[in-house]
């Protein structure tokens, strides 16, 4: 092989995404997305879940074809079939989950991809990007950011010169990132391209030389990185990323006043987990519902199941949760549910929610099954009854079902669950993601449906990634970051929600990072 | 009508009509291989099964165990688990029956000479009561073990056969062995704990213990879908995540569902125990823990089906018997081979169904 530094600078890259656009049953994922690429950059790509980030990469990166537009490399136009087709281009992508096996040594990964040769290669690479790592060592024996580092190195081994990166900094610890963004630099003066794909907007702007912000499925901007000073700021880019279109409109329920007394109450709940820690206090009251915003995987799953008890009390796990002043911390899942009424709408409505190769008398019965109704025998014909009623009442369709639950369509599914668990007349809901992949019709049935058990006495915790949902249904909006709430923002009776502060908080930043951002 | 459409649609409506249908031909397609006329091997079996009352009274005596077995594997299946130790669970279950009826016989020898109905049917429970604990407390272990400490209830359960069997040879030979005979078998119990036998069936010993069966099977779909109880173990071997976000306790349901079958395995071995000569003889089982599976499989999990299941593999199992006198070339192992066929081909119908619309 040829020595890395020759290799790497005489071989500049350029690549060009034009016009691309690429749907999944008729949804529109990407449309029109055009941006380049080329030797010595840092591209940042942010943008909220769902924004299209991943279908992007994953067309470029030969996973999914695109419907219309061209890639472009070095100016030529090519089409990916075939990840291994993306290689061969010189276009290496490091994922989010390592695919590393544990009981084989860092050189054996590096041998398997790239031949039994690479190993003085290996080295000068590692020299020249300041790697630290033992090649002899086991995967198992390795850190994560040693692991992290590995994969770049495979991929680096392949000959890639465009490198993507899918969200690097979130597995590591807050020390290891540091080191890593020096590592991004280093592989960009060697003459790589890095496409970092992330949510922690202080990062992007500290190392990317252009940022590109998407959102539903669109560029929404492309802004200058760190250095320029026209450069972004955190906040231009969370009002990029969220779009300042926020509608406000309260939609066809009125709410009423809200309560003040105590739905859920919950004092100092602790987690020590290590990497899912949980330090939460918070109060939902009856007619209310509180928003919980924050980038996926910030506590938001944890804290909802703690709650329902579904994980198991970890070590040192303090702090009481209460339910209609009922104290729940000694229960198991079954006794706070028999003591309780708790709607619950699951992350995974699919896997979470619903008995899929039942009919829906069987799903009907899936949210009634305490120990107290131990002995009763079960009244079918009540069920399917009643199944039907809740067709008629929240518009399922087809309204004269009596098939599988997993042959209805996912927003039908959805409002099958919403029915299900409000016409029990919970007195505390937690919603999570409830209008998830659902369509726009369907999604304001359920806004309706979750407004109106509010009004009538409930507390609803729900958890969105979708900021204008969180604005459109909550009272008060709490922001979580790494198990932590990190601020509370009240509805303003005429301007609704403080939108950009809200995107600020989630991605860690504040307004007054925001106006001298970044050194 | 098209014949292909017909072959179609008989398919997916009675996907184990098929199931057995192919799994016959292809048994006796390998018996014609073998050098007979599968046609004439197919009347022997038939003849050898059903041909006299006393070949339809072993068939039925065959057909007991099975339904008991299938029953356990059914509960442990429809609750998402694997019970592959019903074979050790039925063995188990055989000799604790056996060994209360021989010390109670040997302490109260005046009940155990009671062959009244009242006398025999308290012997009956007693000894059911006997075998369904032990079985059950089987069971439970390696419903505990996995719901509790994660171990894979398929390892544990295979394990527990191997100690069911050893420990059973042991109490058999060392503790209980016959005085008047040097064959690997107890004395023979009371007669009041002997079972209640039907007659008409020329001696074929058909005991109470397969009407017993047939209720258990009524009982066990009645369970599954009329009660709440039914319904949460059901739930969970649907879709454990879904009945954990309901509420419900897998890891409880889990250790219920290996304790009921192990309590349904217990019984198993009853009816060839009590019914016959009264005695536990290692080995009398043949394999009908085993064969539980694939009474089960056949029969979806669905416990009325499964009387028909056990019906149509003691048949085969009764109709095999003959085979190694009647023929030249094949020996009651075919029986095997359509059994082990049938299986595959009803298995197959899982994948049918998630594909058919």
């Amino acid at each position: 092989m040829p020595p890395l530094k020759s290799k790497i600078r005489e071989n500049k890259i350029q690549i060009e995404l034009r016009d691309i656009c690429k749907s999944f049953g008729g949804n529109p994922a990407n449309v029109g997305i055009s941006f380049q690429v080329s030797s010595g950059e840092i591209l940042g790509l942010v943008g909220e879940n769902g924004a299209g980030k991943s279908t992007c990469m994953n067309m470029l990166f030969g996973h999914v074809e695109p419907d219309r537009g061209s890639i472009l490399v070095d100016g030529k136009e090519v089409r990916f079939r075939s990840p291994k087709e993306a290689i061969k281009a010189g276009i290496g992508m490091v994922h989010q989950h390592f695919l590393l096996a544990p009981a084989l040594t860092a050189l054996e990964h590096l041998e398997l991809v790239a031949g039994s040769d690479v190993h003085a290669y290996a080295i000068e690479a590692m020299h020249e990007l300041g790697f630290d790592l033992d090649l002899k060592r086991r995967v198992e024996q390795l850190s994560v950011g040693q692991q992290q580092q590995l994969e770049i190195l495979k991929v680096i081994c392949q000959g890639a010169r465009v490198i993507i990166l899918d969200e690097p900094t979130a597995v590591l610890t807050p020390v290891e990132v540091g080191p890593f963004l020096q590592r991004l630099r280093r592989l960009q003066e060697s003459g790589h391209a890095v496409i970092l794909i992330s949510h922690k907007l202080d990062e992007v702007l500290q190392v990317c030389s252009r940022i590109v912000v998407m959102r539903a499925g669109r560029v929404a901007g492309t802004f200058a990185g760190a250095g320029d000073v026209h450069g972004a700021s955190v906040d231009s880019l969370a009002s990029a990323m969220i779009g300042e279109a926020v509608s406000h409109d309260q939609g066809t329920v009125l709410r009423n006043e809200p309560g003040t007394s105590p739905v859920l109450d919950i004092v100092n709940l602790k987690r020590p987990d290590g990497a899912e820690s949980l330090n939460v206090s918070l109060v939902v009251n009856q007619r209310e519902i509180v928003g919980i915003a924050g980038v996926q995987g910030n506590g938001q799953e944890l804290l909802f199941k703690a709650i329902l008890r579904i994980v198991p009390r970890s070590r040192g796990e303090s702090g009481t949760i209460s339910v209609s002043g009922k104290e729940l911390s000694g229960m198991s899942a079954e006794k706070i549910r028999s003591a309780v009424r708790i709607g619950v709408l699951p992350f995974d409505r699919r896997s979470e929610g619903l008995l899929l190769d039942g009919d829906s008398a069987t799903n009907l019965l899936l949210s009634g099954v305490n120990p107290s109704s131990f002995r009763r025998i079960i009244p079918w014909n009540l069920l399917r009854l009643r199944a039907r009623e809740f067709f008629a009442k929240y518009g399922i369709l087809p309204a004269n079902w009596t098939g599988h639950a997993r042959l209805l369509s996912g927003g039908n599914q959805q409002k099958f669950l919403v029915a299900r668990e409000m016409e029990q007349e919970p007195a505390l809901i937690l919603a999570a993601h409830p209008t998830r992949g659902v369509d726009w019709r369907s999604s304001r049935q359920i806004h309706d449906a979750l407004l109106l058990a509010r009004n009538r006495g409930a507390g609803v915790l729900l958890i969105s990634s979708d900021i204008d949902e969180l604005c459109r249904l909550s009272d008060r909006i709490l922001v979580m970051l790494r198990g932590k709430i990190v601020s509370e923002f009240r509805r303003d009776i005429h301007r609704g929600f403080d939108v950009t502060g809200i995107g600020l908080a989630m991605v860690g930043g504040s307004k007054n990072a925001a106006s001298g951002v970044v050194s | 009508m098209n014949p292909l459409h017909f072959g179609k649609s008989i398919f997916f409506r009675w996907p184990w009509l098929t199931a057995i249908m192919m799994g016959l031909t292809t048994g006796l397609c390998a018996a014609a291989v073998a050098g007979e006329n599968p046609f004439h091997v197919l009347l022997i079996m038939i003849k050898a099964a059903v041909g006299s009352p006393y070949d339809v009274g072993m068939t039925l005596v065959y057909t007991t165990p099975l339904i008991f077995s299938g029953l356990s594997v059914a509960v442990a299946y429809r609750a998402g688990l694997f019970n592959i130790g019903a074979e050790g669970q039925l063995v188990v279950g055989g000799m604790a029956a056996t060994a209360v009826a021989l010390r109670l016989s040997a302490l109260l020898p005046d009940f155990a000479a009671d062959t009244s109905f009242s006398g025999k049917a308290a012997g009956m429970i007693v000894c059911g009561l006997a075998a369904g604990l032990t079985g059950g407390f089987i069971g439970l272990m390696i419903g505990y073990l996995r719901a509790r400490r994660g171990s894979h209830e398929v390892v544990t359960s295979i394990m527990m056969n191997f100690l069911a069997m050893a420990f059973t040879s042991w109490l058999v030979l060392e503790k209980f062995h016959s005085t008047d005979t040097q064959n690997p078998e107890t004395s023979p119990v009371g007669n009041a704990f002997k079972a209640i036998n039907f007659r008409g069936f020329d001696g074929a010993p058909v005991t109470i213990w397969f009407v017993i069966g047939i209720l258990t099977a009524g009982l066990i779909a009645f369970l599954f879908d009329r009660t709440m109880f039914g319904f949460r173990l059901r739930a969970c071997g649907e879709n454990p995540v879904a009945a954990t976000f309901a509420g419900i306790d897998t890891g409880r349901q889990m250790i219920i569902a290996m304790a009921l079958a192990g309590v349904l395995a217990g019984f198993s071995g009853l009816g060839d125990i009590l019914g016959g000569a009264g005695r536990f003889r290692i080995g009398f089982s043949s394999d009908y823990g085993f064969t539980g599976i694939a009474v089960a499989l056949l029969a979806g999990g669905r416990p009325l089906a499964i009387i028909a299941s056990a019906l149509l593999f003691g048949a085969l199992h009764k109709g095999a018997l003959d085979l190694d006198f009647e023929t030249d070339h094949v020996t009651r192992d075919l029986a095997m081979v359509i059994q082990g066929c049938v299986v595959l081909f009803a298995s197959a119908r899982w994948f049918n169904r998630i594909k058919s619309p």
